[in-house]
């Protein structure tokens, strides 16, 4: 199931409120921040992937994608720049 | 856009910088190959005139300077937008770009096409534009429209190539992009022609 990250009514960011452990029951409440990585939109979430799974290589990743290497690396680029202004305004 | 339509206007997106450069070399050679054997001169970057007795060392040279001091001036901008630019992709972009006006010369050589262009080239001479037919007019003016749908198509290419290698996004770095084409054809022209015409 895809987890929501924005407010589907005021489309601001959602933060975690309750946690639940299946085997005791246990519930723990609070306000909670996500984790930047889940921030990310789904796509964004499979390209970091795909990059770590990829041992960090921009030109392996382009092969397996069937793009061009600057394309790769300029939205490795887009995605740098998202990632430092969200961590700026955190 | 599908994505055949978008690779026929930035192949440099998807394919990768071997295809590409071996695409451009081989296209390269053949444009030198055409520009010697149909005796046309690249007194521009972007402008060719016929010659007769061009040299294959000259066909050559002029070919070689063309792509490299575009090469050079649009390496050195991507470099100055994005440190991480690599030269091999605006190499590429150059060697492509210049494969519509290669085919353009190309289409200038179908023998029809020739004669209507020596007919238009007589008149001008004599002064005697009245002398020209109808349907001379007609393939002079499909002819012209096709060569600037060449060129459009050329610049095109370049451009989507240098965004691709470069990234870039601003209107300014479009407008280095044109101001270096511009100093291109200036220094080709200037500099570069005069000592090519010794060859």
């Amino acid at each position: 199931m895809k987890l929501p990250i924005y407010c589907p009514s005021c489309e601001n960011p959602l933060k975690v409120s309750q946690l639940k452990c299946d085997a005791c029951n246990t519930q723990v409440n609070g306000n909670y921040e996500l984790p930047l990585y889940l921030k990310l939109s789904r796509d964004e979430q499979d390209f970091i992937m795909e990059f770590f799974l990829a041992s960090g290589s921009i030109k392996e990743m382009s092969k397996q994608a069937g793009i061009s290497y600057p394309t790769m690396r300029n939205k490795m680029d887009d995605m740098i720049e998202k990632i430092k202004k969200m961590t700026s305004n955190d | 856009m599908t994505k055949n339509w978008k690779t026929v206007f930035n192949p440099f997106e998807r394919y990768a910088e071997k295809d590409l450069a071996i695409a451009g070399v081989i296209s390269l050679l053949l444009s030198v190959l055409l520009f010697w054997w149909a005796g046309q001169t690249n007194d521009g970057v972007y402008h060719v005139s016929p010659k007769a007795g061009l040299s294959l060392t000259g066909a050559v040279s002029e070919a070689v300077v063309c792509t490299l001091l575009l090469c050079g001036l649009l390496s050195a901008l991507g470099k100055t937008i994005n440190p991480r630019t690599r030269i091999i992709d605006v190499l590429n972009a150059t060697l492509i770009h210049r494969i519509p006006l290669t085919f353009g010369i190309l289409i200038l050589q179908l023998p029809f096409i020739k004669s209507v262009m020596d007919q238009i080239l007589q008149a001008v001479k004599n002064n005697r534009l009245e002398t020209l037919s109808g349907s001379a007019l007609w393939i002079s003016t499909a002819v012209g429209l096709l060569m600037m749908a060449f060129l459009v198509y050329a610049i095109v290419l370049l451009v989507n190539g240098f965004r691709t290698a470069v990234h870039a996004r601003k209107a300014i770095h479009y407008l280095g992009f044109a101001a270096a084409l511009i100093v291109a054809e200036l220094i080709y022209r200037l500099l570069f022609y005069p000592q090519l015409l010794k060859l």
